[in-house]
């Protein structure tokens, strides 16, 4: 082995050296963020400053905000009795909710076409008993000279903003959303069943696109959004703002 | 090979991995404008008694595990909305419109504030009831909305997300309010197989003047009166003047009212039997299990058998 050779399998045994250091100090780094995240293993969460009751909590144990509450015998001398979280349930994770995108862009429209866009909503309510997650729009799609995609009509039996139908025809027009995950509401049958949304402006309620009713984490739904429309629509740019709200049951 | 080959088809494969850092540049930039929404909070519910006068603060954690937020906390009123434990949120009952603010420096209700990508905010709630409230349930929630995003371009859809934290709060002099049940229904099928895992449902009406949280079982008893089972009631809240369905709880965790597996067989009773305050409420109802599956399937071999027999003769 001449010396060049030597001197350049030492060079690639340093670089390949360098590399794997690169490498543990990138998930060395990893892991101290990890760390970071789980130091809220042990907190004190001073919840209700009147009287000095918290959550003492770890992964692997919480006491609940009853600790050191006032017990009714004393309600005359302080004048409040204040429970936070469920008391049968110890845990201290967040109710957590979670739209994927903020912004759905449907671009330039096809005619006669099913033109379709999907989020995901997700919901963990490990501190809460369920959840309702529900929808409601501040008008119909709508254009900057007024025109409006009309709510679809699905198909017949017509949907309706609180009842899912099938919508496979393009012969109907209109805008709707199909729900599809562990805890969609009922009437979504399948990736077939469509619902328009309700909307302010139609003084419609806000409507159920997700339900749970045990304690759970990560529970996920895919929203599909669709927009079918005739060559008859006027040209424009068509938008509307949906308010999805989720609310953990009492 | 050449010279200008060797150095062609360097030029080729830098030319190449430009292309891919511009594609993996323009992906990351992509996910960066897709801006998502997650939103924790903490608690969930606060259960609040309190006397005419009195004010207390309490602390919420809500941490931003999306992209960067401009939050709006605000508080509303709800109603219940269904026996499931749904609420239907409307507009701040006018009696409580000075009740709720925030003690922090620098955000108030109704007011948006900025909450960076990764980071919590503690919200510190004081409610103060005024002298002359009358002793009453409210019931409210505290709502955290995200500003909506610009929307530019063609057909665009913007959403806007919400979580709720919900307050229930009873106004009472003497510590004492009236709370009162009744029982709305307890039913089962009459006749359920053997096998089979028979399940109850159980909803209670709230007749008094302050939520109430049941504290009770149901009791299986077989035909000798022997209890075989029994399923704790879940404490679930029931709002004055609405029905809730009721859970169990089993292996500390919220499930149906259900039997385990279990070979039943004959008159059984079940015995509803809880406790609100210090009052005591009672209902039973009889169901029958019998081996219906085994029966029929025993009948059937029964009959083939007796068929293949005669054929055979």
């Amino acid at each position: 082995m001449t010396n060049d050779k030597l001197k350049l399998q030492i060079k690639n045994f340093a670089f390949c050296i360098a590399i794997l250091h690169f490498t543990f100090y990138i998930f060395n780094l990893s892991a101290v963020r990890a760390s970071t995240m789980f130091s809220d293993s042990y907190e004190i969460q001073m919840g209700n400053l009147n009287m000095g009751a918290g959550r003492k909590d770890s992964e692997n144990y919480a006491l609940t905000d009853t600790m050191g509450q006032i017990a009714p015998g004393q309600y005359g001398e302080t004048g409040y009795i204040v429970l936070a979280g469920f008391q049968y349930i110890s845990s201290i994770i967040p109710f957590t909710f979670t739209i994927s995108d903020l912004s759905i862009d449907f671009g330039s429209l096809t005619v006669d076409y099913f033109n379709e866009q999907i989020n995901n909503l997700t919901i963990s309510n490990g501190s809460a008993r369920g959840y309702e997650v529900t929808v409601l729009a501040n008008k119909q799609l709508t254009s900057q000279s007024a025109s409006t995609i009309p709510k679809t009509t699905c198909g017949d039996p017509a949907c309706t903003t609180s009842k899912a139908e099938e919508w496979t025809s393009t012969d109907y027009y209109g805008f709707g959303f199909n729900v599809d995950g562990d805890e969609k509401a009922s009437d979504f049958t399948n990736s077939t069943y469509f619902r328009p949304f309700p909307d302010e402006d139609s003084s419609d309620s806000a409507q159920k696109v997700m339900e749970g009713t045990v304690v759970g984490t990560n529970k996920k739904v895919d929203i599909t959004y669709r927009i079918n429309i005739s060559a008859l629509q006027t040209a424009g740019d068509y938008e509307n703002f949906l308010t999805f709200t989720a609310a953990p049951k009492i | 090979m050449t010279n200008d080959k060797l150095k062609l088809q360097i030029k080729n494969f830098a030319f190449c991995i430009a292309i891919l850092h511009f594609t993996f540049y323009i992906l990351h930039l992509s996910q960066a404008h897709g801006q998502t929404f997650s939103l924790g909070i903490y608690p969930p519910i606060l259960e609040v008694m309190i006397k005419p006068g009195k004010t207390i603060t309490q602390a919420y954690k809500v941490k931003n595990s999306g992209d960067d937020l401009v939050l709006t906390p605000n508080i509303v009123s709800f109603n219940p909305k269904d026996e499931l434990g749904n609420v239907y949120l409307t507009r701040l009952n006018p009696v409580a419109k000075n009740w709720f603010s925030l003690t922090n420096a620098n955000i108030q209700l109704g007011q948006p504030f900025s909450l960076p990508s990764g980071t919590s905010q503690q919200l510190v709630l004081k409610i103060k009831i005024p002298d002359d409230a009358i002793d009453s349930d409210h019931y409210f929630s505290l709502t955290l909305t995200t500003s909506p995003t610009p929307l530019i371009g063609m057909t665009k859809i913007g959403t806007k997300g919400v979580i709720t934290s919900n307050i229930l709060l009873t106004i009472s002099k003497d510590g004492t309010p009236q709370r009162k049940a009744e029982i709305s229904k307890f039913s089962s099928k009459k006749i359920f197989d053997s096998f089979d895992k028979p399940d109850f449902d159980v909803q209670i009406k709230n007749i008094g003047q302050a939520y109430l949280q049941p504290q009770g079982s149901i009791s299986i008893y077989n035909t000798i009166g022997k209890k075989i089972a029994d399923l704790e009631l879940l404490p679930e809240n029931v709002l004055v003047n609405a029905i809730r369905k009721i859970n169990c709880r089993a292996d500390n965790k919220v499930a149906p009212c259900q039997l385990g597996t279990k070979f039943l067989i004959g008159r059984y009773q079940a015995k509803l039997d809880f406790q609100v305050d210090a009052e005591n409420y009672q209902t039973e109802i009889t169901f029958y299990a019998f081996p219906i599956k085994l029966s029929l399937a025993l009948l059937l071999t029964g009959t083939m058998l007796i068929i293949i027999l005669k054929r055979r003769r």
